[in-house]
């Protein structure tokens, strides 16, 4: 090896360059380094901002997370509303803008005329914008099998009736929201209503969920509601009630059927109703629950709490007679009348044969303010306290205002409204042997005791069971409501309406039938309005008994109640001595209750 | 000196195929928990499919209609109940 060859310059392969590329060269690296860094500042400080949103957009999502509202259940956990997940399919504008091309792709898979889906695009807000809601699954998947740049779906409920309009107007109804918006839904909106929680998540382009950037606060589930309401007595008690209502051509009809010594309401119902699945043919008269919201004067079922406020003061004693033979009592200018001419009725007469002349007697001999108090400690003139939306306290007028034609008229109720619901109440105080226990929607454990307050002696509430029972057997105004094998109570009411201008209709009634069963241990307690029959014999006896006797026939075989009745004493009781057309309704019987 | 350069540098090695291998797993686990909520959902759907079903199967109204329109029954007339005592 030349040692030569090893030095510099002396190398045949080295040429001398001119220095002038080696400056170009590191001018161009340079030049190229400058370009990087200012298009890196434009992106990473001048339009950072701006840059970062776009990219969020594409792939951070709140991602919301669903809450189911709770099901309401009845007393043995059948469900009368429940909660079914379906899906909502919404987009973003911004990025669905950019497929216009895809819009009628998207409204035909959805079924919509194009110009509403665009019509919902630009009605919501900049960055979200419901298309469909309440679709179920399957075709939100379809849209979503489209993978349209922009659509997303979330989770929603809809809810179900399965009772449909046998218990409408008490369970009431919710929004498309998931709020309940009347009834049971509307009075226990915040302990079914569950809260959605939410997460930051990436996704996507086709909403696919990629992973969760931060966990915002977790749903929280909407809580069961167990509610008194037994579903089978729920559906006799609506459809005796609409059969009533429909066969005699009435208006409109409620009724509450209550255990006595729990307060605990049974069924509620009112008819006409509607179909809470289907609210399109939306009428909002159908939506009112007459049964706490309708007041109405109720007529001769008051009776008993003017002789239960005569007795409880001294005023009568249980002996007492009252001569009622007259066609004309004159109180007044008024003239009070008797359907039929009596003679001397004792109380349990009165009562039996409905005496307007014998209770505006007895009304007359008690102070006004403790026949007030008594009406007011059974809970009329005052919410009932079971906290359903639009309940009426219905009005007893302050008792100093009374003359002595309202004293008259009170004693037979005229001159105070009331709703069935407090009805209802004030009869299962007497059935409760003087105690009242406010009404209830609650389920009630066995065994748990529930406070009541006493609104008169037990001897008293005892004589008026008693009294009540007489109204039901043979010549009372109330056989038809006689139920096979059992004792029963209760007194009818055919109360004239008011015509609003200060006077009464010749012609239209309100029928009433209220009445409690065993009538020897009181369970249940019923109230059955009708209003307005227009067709038939319009009798509290002849119209509303029979749906008490059909309801409570069932419902004390729901309730596991025992006939109390011995065969013999039923068989002859219904045998004798009854008008050939008594005959004929009462053979009728319970009828059926299909509706 | 020599050494310890290798051990840090095989260490780093371990932590950087344990951040891929955690990354891997995050993945996987988040797939699985999108799949049992997918899931959940439609079982959920399913449930209250089935429990709308079962309180449509046995309402009154149907099974009132089965009696009486299939089976025949009726409910009595009161002229038609006879009361018997307990022996």
């Amino acid at each position: 090896m030349n040692r030569d060859a090893a030095m510099p310059g002396r190398h045949p392969a080295m040429v001398a360059l001119p220095a002038w590329r080696a400056a170009v060269m590191m001018g161009l690296v340079g030049v190229g380094l400058a370009a990087i860094m200012v298009q890196a500042w434009r992106l990473q400080v001048e339009n950072a901002e701006f840059l970062r949103e776009q990219g969020a957009q594409r792939y951070l999502r709140h991602l919301p997370l669903p809450a189911m509202r709770g099901a309401v259940l009845d007393r043995n956990g059948v469900p009368l509303a429940i909660s079914v997940p379906v899906k909502a399919v919404w987009v973003d504008p911004q990025l669905f803008d950019q497929q216009v091309n895809r819009w009628p792709q998207l409204a035909q898979a959805l079924g919509l005329p194009l110009p509403t889906l665009e019509r919902r695009v630009r009605s919501g807000g900049a960055e979200f914008a419901f298309i469909a809601r309440q679709l179920p699954p399957e075709r939100a998947a379809a849209v979503m099998g489209l993978h349209i740049p922009g659509v997303y779906t979330l989770t929603e409920s809809r809810r179900y009736y399965p009772l449909g309009a046998v218990a409408a107007p008490l369970l009431g109804f919710t929004n498309v929201d998931g709020r309940g918006i009347e009834g049971v839904e509307l009075a226990y909106n915040q302990w079914l209503h569950g809260t959605p929680g939410e997460e930051l998540g990436l996704q996507d382009n086709r909403g696919q969920a990629l992973s969760v950037v931060q966990m915002g606060p977790p749903a929280e589930q909407g809580r069961p509601l167990t509610l008194s309401i037994d579903r089978n007595i729920q559906y006799f008690a609506y459809t005796a009630l609409a059969a009533a209502v429909q066969q005699f051509k009435a208006r409109s009809g409620s009724a509450v059927v209550m255990n006595v010594h729990t307060g605990e309401i049974l069924a509620l119902v009112s008819y006409p109703s509607f179909n809470p699945n289907n609210r399109q043919d939306y009428e909002p008269g159908l939506y009112a629950n007459r049964a706490v919201a309708d007041t109405y004067e109720p007529g001769s079922v008051m009776k008993p709490f003017t002789i239960a406020a005569a007795l409880d003061d001294g005023s009568i004693q249980p002996s007492s007679t009252f001569d009622v033979n007259t066609n004309c009592f004159r109180v007044a200018s008024y003239c009070i009348q008797d359907d039929v001419r009596h003679g001397v009725l004792d109380l349990a007469q009165v009562l039996k044969y409905s005496s307007n002349i014998g209770a505006a007697q007895i009304s007359l001999r008690t102070p006004p303010a403790d026949l007030y108090h008594m009406l007011r400690a059974v809970g009329f003139g005052q919410v009932s306290g079971v906290g359903l939306p639009g309940e009426s306290s219905g009005t007893v007028p302050a008792w100093q205002g009374w003359g002595i034609a309202r004293r008259a008229a009170m004693a037979y109720g005229y001159g105070i409204s009331v709703t069935p619901l407090q009805l209802a109440a004030a009869y299962g105080a007497i059935a409760n042997d003087g105690v009242y226990v406010q009404p209830s929607l609650q389920r009630v454990n066995e065994g748990t005791p529930v406070q009541g307050s006493r609104v008169m002696p037990v001897p008293v509430a005892r004589d008026l069971q008693g009294w009540l029972a007489g109204v039901i057997r043979r010549g009372g105004t109330g056989f038809l409501a006689a139920i096979p094998g059992y004792t029963v109570a209760g007194k009818t009411g055919t109360s004239t309406m008011a015509d609003g201008k200060g006077g009464f209709y010749k012609n239209r009634v309100n029928t009433t039938f209220v009445g409690f069963a065993p009538a020897n241990h009181p369970q249940l307690v019923m109230a059955v309005v009708v209003r307005d029959p227009t067709q038939g014999w319009r009798f509290g006896g002849v119209v509303a008994a029979p749906v008490f006797r059909v309801t409570m026939s069932a419902a004390l075989r729901v309730m596991n109640v025992a006939p109390d009745m011995p065969a013999t004493q039923w068989n002859a009781q219904m045998a004798k001595r009854m008008t050939t057309t008594q005959a004929r309704l009462w053979a009728e019987g319970a009828g059926d209750a299909a509706h | 000196m020599r050494s310890t350069t290798i051990a840090l540098a095989l260490l780093l090695l371990t932590t950087l195929v344990g951040i891929v291998a955690a990354r891997e797993g995050t993945r996987s686990l988040f797939i699985a928990l999108q799949q049992a909520q997918s899931e959940r959902f439609a079982l959920d759907n399913r449930w209250g499919q089935l429990q709308l079903e079962q309180a449509t199967l046995a309402s009154n109204a149907r099974v009132g209609d089965i009696a009486r329109q299939r089976l025949g029954l009726e409910v009595p007339k009161n002229s038609q109940i006879i009361m018997v005592k307990t022996p």
